[in-house]
């Protein structure tokens, strides 16, 4: 293994290919180029902190190391907007960024001056990471680069020595899932990593089998919402002849999913557990047993509220950290994981792990995910969920309509809690969106709430910057639909309008706000399922309704301006 | 002396009074997937086979049918669960009230 911070010391081939860039291989040789440039730039500035805002992953690679090497105290920044650059910079610090940010530092263009990177001190590197918020406001997170020097250490107790292997890393580099796997760890193994970033998972399947030689493991570090989207996903088996390894970790995986995806491909899944928080805690082979294996070295102490206090070499010297998490520990050292402690939550003098409702109705024929929420009305705590349908699920919302839908879910809790703590308002998605770190976009599901009636079910296909691609079941009960030419029913463009925002808003942060033109070809009936095609070229938005989704059969063309 | 909207509940038609109460139920508790005329006089609003409401819906409704017709409707209230069945029952309870 090579220690990270000593990794430029490290003798090795100059061609050797340390990570691939879209189509191109990037050299150990132009890596540290790349890093020793920037390093100098960085070093001169006598700044003591850098943040660093970068949407490259390879960018960041660069970046991380250069400031390590400087000698400066690292803020990796929750989002990378101007406004948050703007303040860290107000607070004293540096900007170091691929984007066009107001007084940042880029990464490329400097001048090659012969820079030495010498090892530095990973105990007195500091790093402040923030969560993803998926449970409440981010958080601050301080950990040195020894805690994630650890980290690789405990991994590699785990891991097979010597693999010839690729890595690629769903997760963007600058969280801490993204920093240890997609870049430390191949690193620290002499192995590729791809810093292609995905937003679509199915391009990702495509991408691996075109590049990875057959022989090699192709090493997939994920998160259960692509593990999702690829067990649904018939391309799953071009996988099938290579060797496979499906790393996943940052919310529980979907066990069924899991197994459909060995079945179709041998592969052999690691699934990790812990957070940017506690770092690495434990791990399992989740298709073998539900018991996790803490790692060596990390210690678990039941806390006296139920839940568990890890002790870690992960972690700064003389803290502690608590997962948030119950856990049962066994007699041989393993533990089992309980509902989550945070997840507990009071409706009408009554305590309820809404993990439990997600998980009751998750035994439900028709639901595939599902997630409550507490939400107020009024002045009174209530309790929502949004739905995810199994194929079955679906055939029911397409023949009977929202209402049948909601009454069987209902009639399925019933049976198991009392009425105050059956949901009370419901919504139906294709996909739990999700952020981008693979965790359930709670803010997204909040949302779904604001508007009243019933909306389309979206099933998200395919989301990059400059396309979307969705499918849209408009549901017969919905109240847009209903008394709209009730001899012939007809979905209204309004409601069309709503759902191709709604799209807009998840995935690309704005709305629409004109409409410059638009062609209904031939009715969209309610009960029918579209796809909605939507083309980006700045703020203008091109817009497909078709009922297949190559877009040949077109029921609604049109073009609309996008909200700056 | 008794209150103008409990008189007009007394004169007026019991189907009137019913449709009144279906706005009042679906606008107080926020009731999404349903709208007003969707309650029949007969549906169920306590069983999962009708409306599915709660014990804490009852008490918000029972705050609501105070406000709007003066009458009190509590968990002491004799037969209170019968009166609170269904939209006809709570119809002839407020009814009652006036006599």
């Amino acid at each position: 293994m090579i220690l990270p911070s000593a990794y430029f010391q490290a003798s090795i081939p100059a061609d050797r290919a340390v990570f691939r860039c879209k189509n191109d291989i990037i050299t150990y040789c132009q890596y540290r180029q790349h890093t020793e440039q920037l390093a100098h730039v960085l070093a001169q500035t006598k700044a003591q902190t850098v943040a660093l805002m970068t949407e490259n992953n390879y960018f960041f690679a660069v970046a991380l190391m250069a400031a390590l090497h400087a000698g400066l105290n690292i803020i990796l920044p929750g989002n990378i907007c101007s406004a948050t650059a703007q303040k860290l910079q107000e607070e004293g610090a540096i900007v170091v960024s691929d984007l066009a940010l107001t007084g940042a530092i880029p990464i490329r263009g400097h001048q090659d001056v012969g820079h030495s990177l010498p090892a530095f001190s990973p105990s007195s590197a500091h790093l402040w990471f923030y969560t993803s918020g998926s449970s409440g406001e981010p958080k601050r997170i301080h950990r040195t680069f020894a805690n994630l020097e650890e980290e690789l250490r405990l991994l590699q107790g785990i891991l097979p020595e010597g693999e010839e292997a690729e890595v690629f890393c769903t997760s963007f580099f600058h969280y801490a899932y993204g920093i240890i796997y997609g870049l430390l760890l191949p690193l620290s193994r002499g192995i590729l990593s791809d810093t292609t970033s995905y937003v679509s998972p199915v391009d990702f399947l495509a991408r691996i089998d075109e590049l990875t030689p057959p022989q090699t493991l192709a090493w997939i570090v994920t998160t259960p919402s692509f593990i999702r989207v690829w067990a649904a996903n018939a391309d799953i088996c071009k996988l099938r002849s290579r060797p496979l390894r499906i790393q996943c970790a940052g919310a529980p995986l979907p066990i069924e999913a899991a197994a459909h995806i060995q079945r179709e491909t041998d592969a052999t899944f690691v699934e990790i557990y812990g957070s940017s928080e506690t770092g690495l805690i434990a791990h399992r082979n989740p298709l073998a047993t539900q018991e996790w294996t803490p790692f060596r070295e990390v210690t678990l102490t039941p806390s006296a509220d139920g839940g568990m206090r890890i002790d870690s070499p992960c972690i700064p010297p003389g803290e502690h950290a608590y997962p948030g998490d119950n856990a049962q520990l066994l007699p041989n050292g393993n533990f089992l994981l309980l509902p989550r402690a945070d997840n507990v939550v009071k409706i009408a003098d009554k305590r309820i792990s809404l993990y439990e409702i997600e998980q009751r109705l998750e035994t439900s024929e028709f639901v595939e995910q599902a997630a409550v929420l507490k939400q107020e009305r009024k002045k009174r705590s209530i309790l929502t969920a949004v739905a995810v349908p199994t194929p079955a699920g679906m055939e029911l919302l397409r023949q009977q309509g929202g209402q049948a839908y909601r009454k069987a879910l209902i009639g399925h809790l019933t049976r198991y809690l009392p009425a105050v703590l059956i949901p009370k308002k419901w919504r139906f998605i294709g996909n739990m969106p999700t952020n981008s770190r693979g965790k359930t976009d709670t803010a997204t599901l909040h949302r779904l709430f604001d508007t009243k009636d019933y909306l389309p079910v979206l099933t998200t296909l395919d989301a990059t910057p400059e396309c979307i691609i969705a499918k849209a079941l408009y549901l017969k009960d919905s109240p847009w639909v209903t008394g709209h030419f009730p001899e012939h029913p007809i979905t209204p463009g309004v409601l069309i309008l709503l759902s191709l925002s709604m799209l807009t808003k998840q995935y690309w942060g704005a709305g629409i706000c004109c409409i410059q033109r638009i062609k209904f070809n031939n009715p969209v009936v309610p009960g029918d399922e579209v796809y909605l095609i939507l083309r980006r070229r700045g703020e203008r938005l091109d817009v497909l309704l078709s009922r297949t989704p190559d877009g040949s059969t077109p029921a609604c063309k049109g073009v609309c301006r996008l909200a700056s | 002396m008794r209150d103008v909207t409990l008189l007009r509940a007394m004169t007026d038609s019991t189907e009137n009074l019913i449709c009144e109460l279906q706005k009042l139920v679906v606008e107080t508790l926020d009731l999404e997937d349903i709208s007003p005329e969707e309650i029949g006089a007969d549906t169920p609003l306590f069983s999962d086979n009708g409306l599915g409401l709660d014990s804490i819906d009852a008490m918000e409704l029972g705050v609501a049918l105070k406000r709007r017709y003066k009458i009190t409707i509590t968990a002491e209230t004799e037969n209170v669960d019968q009166h609170f069945s269904t939209l006809a029952s709570l119809a002839a309870f407020i009814r009652s009230q006036a006599n």
